[in-house]
Order: structure tokens, then C-alpha cells, then sequence
């Protein structure tokens, strides 16, 4: 009996799970003044996982997707690529009158689910949908391949998903502003990722925003883009992606560069003399459920 | 059997309410000082109401000398400017906190009923389950010796901001567990520590339960500390034992008790022309000039984690408008607001935040009584060695780490969690201690409890106090 109350005293340091240890870094990772280094490039094993199905789903500007079009984030307010149409003010009910600079604080998965509080993605949930003179703490540096990881829990319910980026280089000629200062377009693809039950497969929903122009190495400004799966998905295909939805336990999140210049590669290993980054701040789930 | 008075009758209860607030103050309970404030208050009033008749006019000295100080630092630390944006409810809790465990100390001592063992008791079990709770969160969460196996990459992040596990433990906030600095946990877990020296006077053979109990209480401080590893409190845990075991050994060595006494001068002498030097730094320029000029002097003086918050914090409570604590109407941008929204570690510097100049320097004159109070006691007391050792190694721990260490804002994700110094809970315990300990000059060997001969078989507890503590009364 002694013997069995010690090897529980010894046991109980070994039978730790240590959550707090299980993702450390070293003091300021990606936070350095050297652009390369800050490059986020995990997928936490996402992107290893096995596919039973795919579905796809090509969204549009104003037809699936929305974008602040470079509005500036202290006048989120001010939407006026987002106003409803005049002819049908219900057909967007949720996007003119919410959309303040508030959106981000009130609306991030933290507040829904404190899960979402931990790990370096946790800058994602947090809700700053801007830098808010946090710099480098407040975004995710991607290149082309993105970033992929799994959600603390499983998403039960929503009803449309946004996120706010904007794209950077690290072009520095004399001053000389950046090539893609002015025309920056993207096409994004979003990957959800739904475990079937009994099974070490997944099924998988993609969507894929084209063309989607967003600021570039013009300060701190940033997009808001908002998913909310209208007009391109009928009234009777949406429920379905509602459904497919549910239950979801990982993303994925890549892109595509789709301004030219040779001197600028979006890929952060490749051999060139600048490099293109999406500055992702904010990966948003207004209202969403999770368990 | 002659007719008890209603005093007498009911001295039991008091008793109770004290050695209850006891346990649940050294609990913590959250560090909800509030409301510990004034259920301080009521059981201080309940406790000097059945220990009244047994205060006597040599107790008036000590009462003046400890309370007077305490009372009027209370009304700094209350009702001065520093809290000016507090609600009154607050205001008068930080009044009554200190004075109120202070008289239940008083109190306590001078109550027939009242068993200094059981008080022992509560307060080392409330520590100890406190500090059980939080090691064993701790160890689930970061496991054990964890600064220093990620002493390389200890950085993580939460809700967007990158904290350290370096020097953060899990710990029992209320009724959940949160993140809080070592600092902050490593106090209650060296309160805990503080109790295994009286092993030193107690035998195995001779009272197991006492033994295992303090074994117990001990062990679990030590664990704790030697688990995370807590530095400070490790080094902290080291000179209360020392002191402890200068008093088990040399306590009757008269050269030793002298050349302790030097030390002792030495150590007070240099730490008032530290104390001095720093506050002209703070205040004169010719001054901090001069020891800008010396890379040694402006390390003790300003380039450390310390003085980079007391500077400031001194300079803006040297000035005239400050001295009933730090006027943000009055002084507006000249408040150091980074400074005071800081935690500096030494008591001392938060309790000029807290009171300001004033308050600081009635602190210090409680200090010198309580210093002369608690000296008297170990020397002439009548209580168990044992008894004296816990009370000394417990202010000798607190002192030490509450100047280097001392956190008023331990949540690590919520840095709007302030718990000032002078209504901290551990203070109240010592506050307790001192009370308890202050005996008049000259009759420090007066029993107030019922006398218990060694011979008598056995106490009948109809006719007799049921908490009589045996131990002490047999010394």
C-alpha cells in the first residue's frame, strides 16, 4: 500500500499534461525587423490529412464575398463598397450597420470561446482587425502556401466567416514606393476541413475568392473580406454548405499573387529579389458556436 | 460552580469567528481582500468584546505603540489621494484592514479560550491547500521544473500577446485557476515552508499529530518552491530556516546574540543610507547626476527592476502636494502612471504608491515597535518554541520577499488585477502575528489562557475552556 501512495506521489508530475508547454517559441519569434524571418509557414499537420471529398465553391466580388476595398481601418465605418443595394435594402441585412471599428473587438472567436485565446494563432482571434501599434504581434506573416491549422473545438454553428489582410513586400529602392502600392489582387483559397465520423478521413470544402485587390505597402491598412455565402449559392445550395460546415475542425488558408512583376515573388523560398507577403490580422466567425 | 458570565459563556464563539477568518485570510479565497476587510472588522470588534476585561493599563503601551502608527497609515493608505478614484465602500475596507487583524491579534492573545496551537493550525493548513492547489495546477499545466527546461524558448502567446511560462504558475483565483507570477504564488508557497523549521522542536515520538501536521504544511511550501524552481523563495525559505536555527542553538549564546545585534544595526544603518541616498536621487539633480557618473552607483540606484519604478514613484511623492499620497487632481501628468501601473517588487516602494511619503515613514516607525515587540517575545514569552519559530520564520520569509518580490499585479493575462500591498491577505496574517505577539513590557510571561498543570490527567471539557493549548502551558 506504501509502495502504491508513493509511485502515485511520483506519478502525479509525469501524469501532467502541460498545455502550457506545448507550443513555446524562443523569445520574439517572427517578430524580427528582417522581413524573410517572419514568414508563418505551418499547417500543423492540416495539410497531411486524407481527403474522402472536395467540394469547391468560386466566389466573386459582391457575389459570395465583400471586401472594405482598402478602406482605412479608422473609418471601417464608412463602407460604402458594402451599402445595401437600393433596390433590395434586405438583401445584405447584416453589413452596413455593423461594420464599425468595433466589429473586430466584439465579433473575434476569443470572445466566443476562450479556447481560441491560446497559441501563436491565437493573433488571428484575438480582434484586432488592424496593427493597433502592435506590429508584428498583431499579424501572421504568410507567403504563398499559407498557413493551415486546427481549431481548438468544433464549429457547430455560423452563419458567414470573414478575415482582414493586406499584402506587403519588402521592396525598399530609394524611397521608391512599392510595385504593388497601387494594384495588389489576390485570389485566396480557403479550405474547411470536416472530420467523418469513425474514419481518419476528411471531407473537405474549398472556397476560392479571385481577384480579390487588397492594400499593399501603403501603412497599416487593411481589408475587411467577408464570406457570407449569398448570390453565387442559391437559397437551396446554402443550407447544404451550412451543414457541410458544421463540425468543422481545421482551415487552410493559401494564395495566389496575382500582380505581376518579376522582380517580386510571393514565395518566401524562392531566389528573388523581393518577396510578397499577406499580412493576415484577423480570421473572424461572427456569431458562430463552437463545442 | 460559580455562575459564567455571558463573556465567558460565549467566549467560544469568538474564538471560533477568529480562528475561522484565520484560515479562510491564509486561504485567500481569490485575494478578495474586501471582504476580509470587514469580516475582519466584525470579528476584531467580537474578539476585543470577550478579551476586553482581560486588557489591562499595561497593555496600553504596547496597544498605542503598534496601533497608533498602523492606524494612522491606515488613513493614508485609505482615504489619501491615491485611491481618490475608489469607491467609498473600498475606501473604508483599506482603513479597517490592517487595524482590524492587528486587534484580533491583540484580542486573540488576551482570550481565555483562544489556542494559539489551533490558530497555528488554521493558518498553516489555509496556506497549505492554497499552495497544494496551485503546485498541483502548476505541475498540470507546465509540469515540473519547467523554467528551466524551456529556459531557452519559454515565450507564448495569448490572445495575441506573447507572455513567458518563465515566470508564470498556475494558482486558485477565486473559484478557478489562472495564470499568476511566481512571485506572486512563491509567497503564500514560502508561508507554507515557514512552518517546517518547528520541526526542530517538536518530537515524533512525543506528538505525531503535531509532527505530521506541520511536516505537512512544510513540505508542501517546500515542494512547491523546489518543483518550479522558485529562486528567490528557495534563498528566502533559507534565511528563516537560518534564523531559525540560530534561535534553536545560539539562542542562549551571548556572543552570538551580540554579534547578531551588530549585524542587525549594520544591516538597518546601511539600509537607511541606501533608503536616504535613493530618495535624494529620486528628488536632487545634483545628486542623481553624481551617481549617474558612477556605473556601479547607477546600477544600485536607478538600472535595476526596482529603482527604475521607485524613482519616479519618490520623486512625485517628495513633492509637497503628494505627501497625503500620490494627488492626481492636484499633480496631474506629473503622476508616474507607468510606474505606479507597475509592479516594483519591494513593498516598501508600493506602500509610497499606496500612501505616499507620509505613510512610508509611519510604516517605518510601526516597524521599530513591532521589531522591539516581537524581540521581547522571543526572548520572555511563555508560548512554545515551536510557536515562536513559525511566527519568526514567517515575518522573517515575509519580510525578505515581500522587498524583493512582492507583486501587486500578479493575473499575467489581466494586468488590471491589482491587489495593493497594504490590503494583502498574507500582510493581515502578519499583522495578526504582530498583535498576537505584543505583550506588555516587563509581563511577557502572563498567561491569559486557563493555567493547565502537567499532572492534571485529563481536561474536562464541560467545566473547562475546550481550547486550551496543553503544549504551551507545560513550557
Amino acid at each position: 500500500m506504501k509502495k502504491r501512495n508513493l509511485a502515485l506521489i511520483v506519478l502525479i508530475p509525469l501524469l501532467a499534461s502541460c498545455t502550457k508547454t506545448k507550443e513555446l517559441y524562443a523569445d520574439y519569434a517572427y517578430y524580427s525587423t528582417d522581413f524573410m524571418q517572419n514568414y508563418y509557414t505551418e499547417h500543423n499537420g492540416v495539410n497531411e490529412l486524407k481527403e474522402a471529398s472536395r467540394k469547391s465553391f468560386d466566389l466573386l466580388k459582391n457575389h459570395g464575398y465583400q471586401s472594405t476595398n482598402g478602406a482605412k481601418g479608422e473609418s471601417l465605418q464608412d463602407l460604402s463598397c458594402c451599402v445595401r443595394p437600393e433596390d433590395n435594402p434586405n438583401k445584405y441585412p447584416w453589413i452596413s450597420s455593423q461594420y464599425s471599428e468595433e466589429f473586430g473587438r466584439h465579433n473575434n472567436l476569443t470572445a466566443i470561446d476562450t479556447s481560441f485565446a491560446y497559441g501563436y494563432l491565437s493573433k488571428l482571434y484575438d480582434g484586432r482587425v488592424r496593427c493597433e501599434g502592435k506590429y508584428q504581434l498583431s499579424r501572421v506573416q504568410l507567403d504563398k502556401t499559407g498557413y493551415s491549422t486546427f481549431f481548438p473545438k468544433r464549429l457547430e454553428n455560423f452563419k458567414y466567416f470573414a478575415f482582414s489582410l493586406r499584402g506587403a513586400t519588402d521592396y525598399y529602392v530609394d524611397n521608391k514606393p512599392s510595385p504593388l502600392t497601387k494594384d495588389c489582387r489576390l485570389d485566396i483559397h480557403i479550405n474547411f476541413y470536416k472530420h467523418i465520423a469513425n474514419s481518419s478521413e476528411y471531407d473537405v470544402v474549398n472556397f476560392n475568392l479571385q481577384n480579390v485587390a487588397i492594400p499593399c505597402d501603403a501603412g497599416g491598412d487593411t481589408d475587411l473580406i467577408v464570406v457570407y455565402l449569398a448570390d453565387d449559392i442559391n437559397e437551396k445550395e446554402r443550407q447544404p454548405i451550412y451543414d457541410d460546415l458544421t463540425d468543422t475542425v481545421a482551415m487552410s488558408f493559401t494564395f495566389e499573387l496575382k500582380t505581376t512583376n518579376p522582380e517580386l515573388s510571393d514565395d518566401s523560398k524562392a531566389d528573388s529579389p523581393y518577396h510578397f507577403a499577406v499580412m493576415l490580422y484577423e480570421v473572424l466567425f461572427p456569431k458562430s458556436s463552437w463545442r | 460552580m460559580a455562575q459564567k458570565t455571558f463573556r465567558e459563556e460565549y467566549e467560544s464563539i469568538g474564538t471560533f469567528l477568529v480562528l475561522e477568518i484565520l484560515a479562510l485570510v491564509s486561504f485567500g479565497l481569490g485575494g478578495v481582500s474586501l471582504i476580509f476587510q470587514y469580516a475582519g472588522f466584525i470579528v476584531a470588534l467580537i474578539a476585543t468584546f470577550f478579551a476586553f476585561k482581560n486588557y489591562s493599563k499595561d497593555d496600553l503601551i504596547p496597544v498605542l505603540c503598534l496601533g497608533a502608527p498602523l492606524l494612522l497609515l491606515s488613513v493614508f493608505t485609505g482615504f489619501g489621494y491615491s485611491f481618490s478614484n475608489g469607491d467609498i465602500l473600498a475606501k473604508l475596507g483599506c482603513f479597517l484592514g490592517l487595524i482590524s487583524f492587528l486587534a484580533i491579534g491583540l484580542s486573540a492573545r488576551r482570550m481565555k479560550s483562544f489556542s494559539t496551537r489551533n490558530a497555528i493550525y488554521c493558518i498553516g493548513g489555509g496556506l497549505a491547500l492554497l499552495t497544494l492547489i496551485g503546485t498541483i495546477a502548476t505541475w498540470a499545466q507546465y509540469g515540473v521544473f519547467y523554467p528551466l527546461i524551456h529556459a531557452k524558448a519559454g515565450s507564448y502567446y495569448y490572445d495575441g500577446n506573447l507572455y513567458s511560462i518563465l515566470n508564470e504558475m498556475a494558482w486558485l483565483q477565486g473559484f478557478k485557476v489562472v495564470e499568476v507570477s511566481q512571485n506572486y504564488g512563491g509567497l503564500f508557497a514560502l508561508m507554507s515552508a515557514s512552518f517546517l523549521p518547528a520541526l526542530l522542536f517538536v518530537k515524533y515520538k512525543e506528538d505525531k499529530i503535531m509532527f505530521i501536521v506541520f511536516a505537512v504544511i512544510g513540505g508542501i511550501g517546500l515542494i512547491s518552491i523546489l518543483s518550479i524552481p522558485n529562486f528567490y523563495a528557495l534563498v528566502f525559505f533559507a534565511i528563516a530556516f537560518a534564523a531559525a536555527l540560530f534561535y534553536r542553538f545560539l539562542r542562549n549564546n551571548e556572543l552570538a546574540i551580540k554579534i547578531l545585534k551588530y549585524a542587525i544595526l549594520i544591516i538597518v544603518g546601511f539600509a537607511g543610507v541606501l533608503v536616504i541616498i535613493a530618495l535624494l536621487n529620486a528628488s536632487n539633480s545634483n545628486v542623481s547626476s553624481f551617481i549617474a557618473g558612477s556605473s556601479f552607483l547607477n546600477r544600485i540606484f536607478n538600472g535595476n527592476r526596482i529603482m527604475i519604478v521607485a524613482n519616479p514613484i519618490i520623486a512625485a511623492a517628495l513633492r509637497v502636494e503628494n505627501l497625503f499620497g500620490l494627488n492626481h487632481i492636484i499633480s496631474g501628468y506629473d503622476i508616474p502612471m507607468d510606474a505606479i501601473r507597475t509592479s516594483s517588487g519591494a513593498f516598501e516602494i508600493e506602500i509610497i504608491k499606496e500612501g505616499g511619503i507620509i505613510a512610508f515613514l509611519l510604516f517605518i516607525i510601526f516597524a521599530l515597535f513591532a521589531y522591539e515587540s516581537f524581540s521581547r517575545y522571543l526572548k520572555s514569552s511563555k508560548d512554545a518554541d515551536y510557536v515562536k519559530v513559525i511566527f519568526l520564520t514567517l515575518i522573517v520569509g515575509f519580510v525578505f520577499y515581500s522587498t524583493l518580490c512582492f507583486d501587486v499585479f500578479p493575473v499575467t493575462h489581466d494586468s488590471g488585477v491589482y491587489l495593493p500591498f497594504t490590503t494583502s491577505l498574507p500582510l493581515f496574517i502578519i499583522i495578526f502575528v504582530i498583535g498576537f505577539t505584543a505583550l506588555p513590557k516587563g509581563k511577557e510571561d502572563v498567561s491569559y489562557q486557563k493555567e493547565v498543570k502537567k499532572e492534571e490527567p485529563q481536561i474536562n471539557v464541560e467545566d473547562e475552556y475546550t481550547f486550551i493549548d496543553v503544549e504551551e502551558e507545560e513550557m
